[in-house]
């Protein structure tokens, strides 16, 4: 099996005057689970289909499983954006054409599709019209849809959107244990928590350009804030006058502050210094979230007027 | 290919086991042929006025009394009514070309008849008109004695008589009695030139022609069928292949939008190509049609072998030709609702682009008299080559009376599926784009540079 599960090399997309994907370059490494992040319209569906051979680039080259999706769809799962179900479709009929299609051989299957929906906490519903289902557990039958045929690679386009925290949980744990099976998983989101979450890997695109591809340690290598967070036992305290601390801010919502450390200064050092002035709560070197990253790389790819929008875009969701 | 046929079988399948499907294909035609037999039955057990009573003949030479006497006698008519129903049963049997007994047969009587005749003065008309008025009298017949002699050939305005009927008689007993009558006058005529009248009414009968119609090189016997039934033939088979093409066709878009709607197109794109979708969609539907066909056209068959006229009326080639033009039909009209199916979101959108579709399914119709009327003509022979209308012009021209150049058949099949092989073709380039294209729908200029992309 080759290390490289999809390979996208120098691909650009144009619908009319739009420039839907920008030369990009994408190694999704075998058995990782990685998060395809950006905002509205920055790509990520069109990059998907056009992995999927659903939609074909206008130049470069996208190898999928040693070929090309169109010749492997039955090894790969997809979830698109656009998920429907035959509404008039008893659920088990639905399941069963969706395999059939799939190349699952028809001994069994029943079974295995009972074995689905009881794990998916939808036992005997079968025989239950998909219309007859409330949103939720269609879209949990769609899930199922996409991967009843064991795939090794699930490709899963807005999995979350519309979901409820429970099964919002459920399937998170369910692309865990895939991914764990050894299933390579990629999925797009615009809910960055999800991916920093579940991902060990992130891929994220704006205005059809890819502004970062790295795995989560590397990110959080690369984008360390040299920031502390500082709460003292006994309430408030001054740590603005240990040395290697710049400023202190409070943080929002909690009675902690956010310590900015001055350049050059050791983190290890000035946390050692916080603990012996005094009786604290908390100190930690703070980890910049998904968001910031985001803001980070956008704002110096479009301007930061353009970040703050794209970012609101995302925390809207 | 197994996929498309797996998308065939689900299309299949849920398109013949619904209700509705059920209703309109199975069901109708089993209400149908259900009236038909309870009107059968009604029309059996219905008890047919009978005809009683006195018919007043005025006619100063009483010559025409004489022969309505014959005429209007109960045994005279009911042996003729035997005779007709026989000869008509033998007709249908023999498949022999019949125009019926002759112009001078009368009517046969449905109910009982028992009509007294009674020869009357001229002077006496208004006192039975009176009679006739107030139900006394079942008919008076005012006989003129022009009426009596035989009229020239070339005389235009023919002498008439009249008849005066009471109140409450069935029209079908006014047409016996005037047939009867008529009968009379042209016994007295015979009589009248010394003719025995009933070898003069057998004379006046017909005969029939076992025709043979010169074609390549030899003569084609016309006397396989009526020309009634015969005639029938290619009207039944055109109907066949249109409502299946029609219906199936229909059901096909509606499936296409159906899922492009529901948004569950790319959940299948991920699976198959747009071509196997489409591929298995159209083979799924032309199932679909083949069923109806099947349905319409084994009643309509299993009813003529029942009768024994199966080989009479019916060339099992033109079984063939019926197969094989079907799917032509059904494939060219397919490829263009499918790409209609693709293009649209929802069926109120489909109406501007369905329009065309539906002007082109009519065109076979606007042809229908013109190719049967003239099988061989030129509007027939070039719409044999122009599609869509082609399979329906070639199965109206295969199965008439007249038979056509053996090299069009083979000709116009070949070029016949050239056609649907392009149309097909540039029906799936359409779909490819349509199905996921949503928003605006998109007019009939712009399917038709869709078919530039992709």
């Amino acid at each position: 099996m080759s290390d490289i599960a999809i390979d996208i090399q120098n691909v650009n997309k144009r619908f009319g005057a739009t420039h839907a994907v920008r030369d990009l370059d994408l190694q999704v490494p075998t058995g990782s689970l990685c998060g395809f992040l950006g905002p509205n319209g920055a790509g990520k569906s069109t990059t998907i289909r056009m992995i999927m051979s659903i939609i074909y680039p206008d130049s470069g080259s996208i190898n999928v499983l040693g070929s090309s999706a169109l010749a492997n769809k039955d090894r790969i799962g997809y979830l698109p954006e656009e998920r429907g179900i035959y509404r008039k479709m008893k659920v088990g009929e639905f399941l069963e054409y969706m395999a059939a299609l799939k190349g699952v051989p028809r001994h069994g299957l029943k079974k295995h599709i009972s074995e689905w929906l009881e794990k998916i906490d939808l036992p005997g519903v079968a025989l239950k019209k998909c219309e007859e289902l409330s949103k939720g557990m269609q879209q949990k039958v769609q899930f199922l849809a996409a991967i009843i045929h064991d795939p090794e690679l699930i490709i899963l386009d807005e999995p979350f959107s519309g979901l409820d925290p429970v099964n919002a949980e459920l399937l998170n744990h369910l692309v865990r244990e895939m991914n764990d099976q050894g299933r390579t998983i990629i999925f797009s989101t615009h809910i960055l928590h999800q991916a920093e979450l579940l991902c060990d890997r992130i891929f994220l695109i704006n205005k059809g350009v890819k502004l970062l591809d790295a795995t989560m340690a590397e990110i959080h290598e690369r984008f360390n804030p040299r920031t502390l967070v500082a709460e003292a036992l006994n309430g408030a305290a001054d740590l603005t006058s240990i040395d290697g601390v710049n400023a202190a801010r409070p943080l929002k919502d909690s009675p902690a502050l956010e310590l900015e450390l001055d350049v050059g200064a050791d983190p290890q050092g000035v946390m050692q210094r916080i603990l012996a002035a005094g009786p604290m709560r908390t100190v930690a070197l703070r980890r910049l979230t998904l968001d910031e990253v985001f803001v980070q790389q956008v704002k110096s790819d479009i301007g930061e007027a353009a970040a703050e929008l794209a970012r609101e875009e995302l925390s809207h969701v | 290919m197994s996929k498309a046929l797996i998308v065939a079988w689900r299309e299949f399948r849920q398109t013949v086991m619904r209700k509705v499907f059920l209703i309109a294909v199975v069901g109708m035609p089993v209400l149908f042929l259900g009236l038909m037999v309870l009107m059968v039955k009604l029309m059996i057990d219905q008890e047919d006025p009978p005809l009683v009573g006195t018919v007043a003949i005025v006619d100063a030479s009483g010559e025409a009394a004489d022969a309505a006497q014959i005429e209007f006698d109960n045994e005279r008519i009911r042996r003729e009514a035997e005779r007709a129903a026989r000869k008509m049963a033998e007709d249908i049997m023999k498949g022999r070309g019949s125009v019926g007994p002759g112009q001078a047969m009368p009517s046969a009587p449905r109910g009982d008849v028992q009509v007294e005749i009674r020869p009357e003065s001229p002077e006496n008309v208004d006192t039975l008109k009176s009679n006739v008025l107030d139900g006394s009298l079942l008919a008076v017949a005012v006989i003129p004695s022009a009426v009596l002699e035989i009229p020239e050939a070339d005389d235009s305005d023919k002498p008439r008589f009249e008849l005066f009927v009471a109140e409450g008689v069935d029209s079908d007993n006014v047409n016996l009695i005037e047939r009867r009558l008529g009968a009379a006058i042209v016994r007295v005529r015979a009589e009248r030139v010394g003719l025995d009248p009933d070898r003069a009414m057998v004379m006046i009968e017909r005969p029939e022609a076992d025709t043979g119609r010169a074609a390549a090189g030899a003569f084609l016997s016309e006397s396989r069928g009526t020309r009634e039934i015969r005639q029938m033939i290619p009207a039944a088979f055109f109907m066949l292949i249109w409502v299946g093409v029609l219906v199936s066709g229909q059901n096909l878009m509606m499936s296409t939008i159906e899922e492009k709607s529901n948004r569950v197109m790319e959940v299948l794109l991920s699976a198959i190509s747009p071509l196997q979708l489409m591929t298995g969609k159209i083979l799924g539907f032309g199932g679909v049609g083949l069923l109806i066909v099947g349905i319409y056209g084994s009643v309509a068959i299993a009813a003529l072998i029942i009768f024994a006229l199966f080989s009479t009326y019916i060339n099992l080639i033109d079984l063939v030709y019926l197969g094989v033009f079907y799917f032509m039909a059904y494939f060219m009209i397919a490829a263009l609702f499918a790409a209609v199916g693709s293009a649209v979101t929802d069926i109120r959108e489909a109406n501007t682009l369905v329009t065309p579709v539906m002007m082109l399914l009519i065109i076979p119709w606007l042809l229908w008299m013109p190719i049967t009327q003239d099988p061989n003509g030129p509007i027939a022979v070039a719409f044999s080559f122009i599609p869509p209308a082609s399979p329906f012009a070639m199965m109206l021209r295969l199965a008439a009376e007249e038979p056509i150049p053996l090299w069009q058949i083979p000709a116009s099949i070949i070029w016949g599926y050239v056609c649907v092989f392009a149309m097909v073709w540039g029906a799936a380039k359409i779909f490819r784009v349509g199905v996921l294209m949503y928003g605006k729908p998109p007019s009939p200029i712009e399917l038709i540079k869709w078919l530039r992309y992709a």
